[in-house]
């Protein structure tokens, strides 16, 4: 195959295919990722499209960054992408990335999830920023994803730092136009120095002379922040203005395309002159964003006063057009006439494939009554009726170790996974279970493919996209 | 290749079974037999085993 549209200067791309064709643009030498919705077309693309990017499916997202970073300290740019999920299973490599800086550029796209259209929870991943003191930038359609990711590969070089993007299941999944630039000259990575084992060894006498780089590379970077090319200011009527990131901004400008607007292209360090600037000149500010209050407690804590933010604009759920309409217009809102009621509509909830290996052993699971602890995969949708064989549902290999304490307070149950789960997070809970003297049944589903997203391999079947 | 009998045992695991789904009465068998086992246990469901 080659390049996406070949090297047509402007094309229609999905998100995720212009953050791959971003990679292999800025210059990106490994990519790895753990599959999830709504990120997984980004590493399918990256190994279908471009081969001069190493990419592979790592068994969970702790192992992606960990195999990223370790490109990066030798000195190449690198690739890990997640979805919001993936980050609490990788946080733990990345709250200490943020003290050891990077030599190439270390870009982790997180993928949102808002709504939980296939997610067990819903995040909002900005907060990862603030908490990892690195930072963060945030696309809303498809150009926005190609220059983006390249602009944060020079951040991350510039600054020594990971840098996030966040994107979401709307910016992600949507088709726009894409005006691609030039790729960038390929190099050989600076590759490995044994004199900088201090930056890299992350012992306490090291950590501490690390923190205050971290602290003073966060102050530069909020300095740096007022002047970045992607927070943009614009004054129409200036009675009204909004604050906004990614695809809210443009469901905002779609309704209200009057009013005057300050895009956060990146959404953490915040611009603290330009939001001076901005309240300054607009009379009434409204922050319009997705999920939780993070713009309006920051700039709360400034001292500014918002005309309106999460008093009217909900904290859950997908923002939509139609949504921040109703909860600005208050009774002045005119909802668009409905013909059918989506309620009325028979439910098409996702069901397990038809012929699926996974539905004869949860009807045997059904038939023996038992209680199952389950995990996350395509056969957590036997928890549906008829099947009703999965119980519980909470992160990737949870079920193993909680039918263990299960046991432990009650007797004997069982658990269920996947065979990508299980090599995910799978292997401690049962080693526990041996050691502790558990007598937990676990059991592996191997319908031979990572099922939920798209059928990516596992290492058990070495379906590797490279190799 | 991972094999996930052998990760089994190597983590202590004594008792694995392996399974084919699609013969529900075997597979509701051993399961039941392994339910019942006061030891930890792994059933490896593998469709085309």
């Amino acid at each position: 195959m080659t390049k996406n549209g070949g090297n047509m200067k402007k094309q229609i791309m999905q998100g995720n295919a212009a953050i791959a064709r971003a990679a292999s643009d800025a210059g990106v030498k490994v990519a790895a990722a753990y599959p999830g919705t709504p990120s997984s077309e980004i590493l399918r693309d990256i190994a279908s499209t471009y081969p001069e990017v190493y990419a592979e499916w790592a068994p969970n997202e702790k192992v992606a960054l960990e195999v990223v970073s370790g490109a990066s300290f030798a000195g190449a740019r690198a690739l890990a992408c997640m979805k919001h999920v993936g980050l609490n299973v990788a946080a733990d490599p990345l709250m200490t990335l943020a003290y050891t800086g990077v030599k190439g550029g270390l870009v982790i796209l997180v993928a949102d999830d808002p709504y939980s259209h296939s997610s067990q929870n819903e995040q909002d991943s900005r907060n990862w920023t603030r908490f990892g003191k690195v930072p963060m930038l945030e696309p809303g359609d498809s150009q926005e994803c190609y220059e983006y990711i390249r602009e944060a590969f020079g951040l991350s070089e510039q600054f020594d730092t990971p840098v996030l993007v966040r994107s979401e299941t709307r910016v992600s999944h949507s088709d726009t136009v894409v005006e691609l630039g030039v790729p960038l000259e390929r190099t050989e990575p600076a590759g490995l120095d044994k004199k900088e084992w201090q930056k890299y060894v992350m012992v306490p006498m090291n950590v501490r002379a690390a923190r205050i780089k971290v602290e003073e590379r966060i102050q530069k970077l909020e300095v740096y922040a007022d002047e970045f090319k992607y927070n943009k200011m614009e004054f129409n009527d200036t009675k009204i203005g909004f604050i906004s990131s990614g695809v809210t901004y443009n469901y905002t400008k779609e309704i209200f395309p009057e009013w005057s607007s300050l895009k956060l292209g990146m959404v953490w360090p915040l611009p603290k002159k330009m939001i001076a600037e901005f309240f300054g000149k607009v009379k009434k500010v409204v922050i319009v964003e997705e999920l939780d209050p993070f713009f309006e407690t920051e700039i709360r804590a400034m001292g500014y006063k918002p005309f309106h933010g999460k008093d009217v604009i909900p904290t859950m759920y997908e923002l939509t057009p139609d949504i921040i309409e109703k909860s600005l217009k208050g009774n002045e809102y005119k909802a668009p006439e409905i013909r059918v009621n989506p309620a009325d509509l028979p439910r098409r909830p996702p069901n397990l494939c038809v012929g699926c290996s996974h539905r004869p052993l949860f009807y045997a699971l059904n038939k023996l009554e038992a209680f199952v602890f389950g995990d996350i995969g395509c056969y957590t949708l036997a928890a549906a009726p008829p099947l009703s064989a999965i119980h519980t549902t909470v992160c990737m290999g949870a079920g193993v170790a909680q039918a263990h304490g299960a046991m432990k307070a009650l007797g004997k149950v069982c658990s269920v996974l996947g065979d990508s789960t299980f090599l995910h997070n799978g292997l401690t809970p049962l080693m526990d279970i041996v050691y502790n003297k558990g007598n937990a049944t676990t059991i592996v589903v191997d319908n031979r493919i990572t099922g939920m997203t798209g059928h990516p391999g596992t290492s058990r079947h070495r379906f590797y996209h490279k190799g | 290749m991972v094999d996930y009998e052998e990760i089994g045992r190597a983590l202590g695991v004594k008792s694995i079974r392996k399974v084919d789904p699609y013969k529900i009465d075997e597979t509701m068998e051993v399961l039941k037999e392994e339910m019942d086992k006061d030891e930890p246990s792994l059933v490896l469901c593998v469709d085309a085993p």
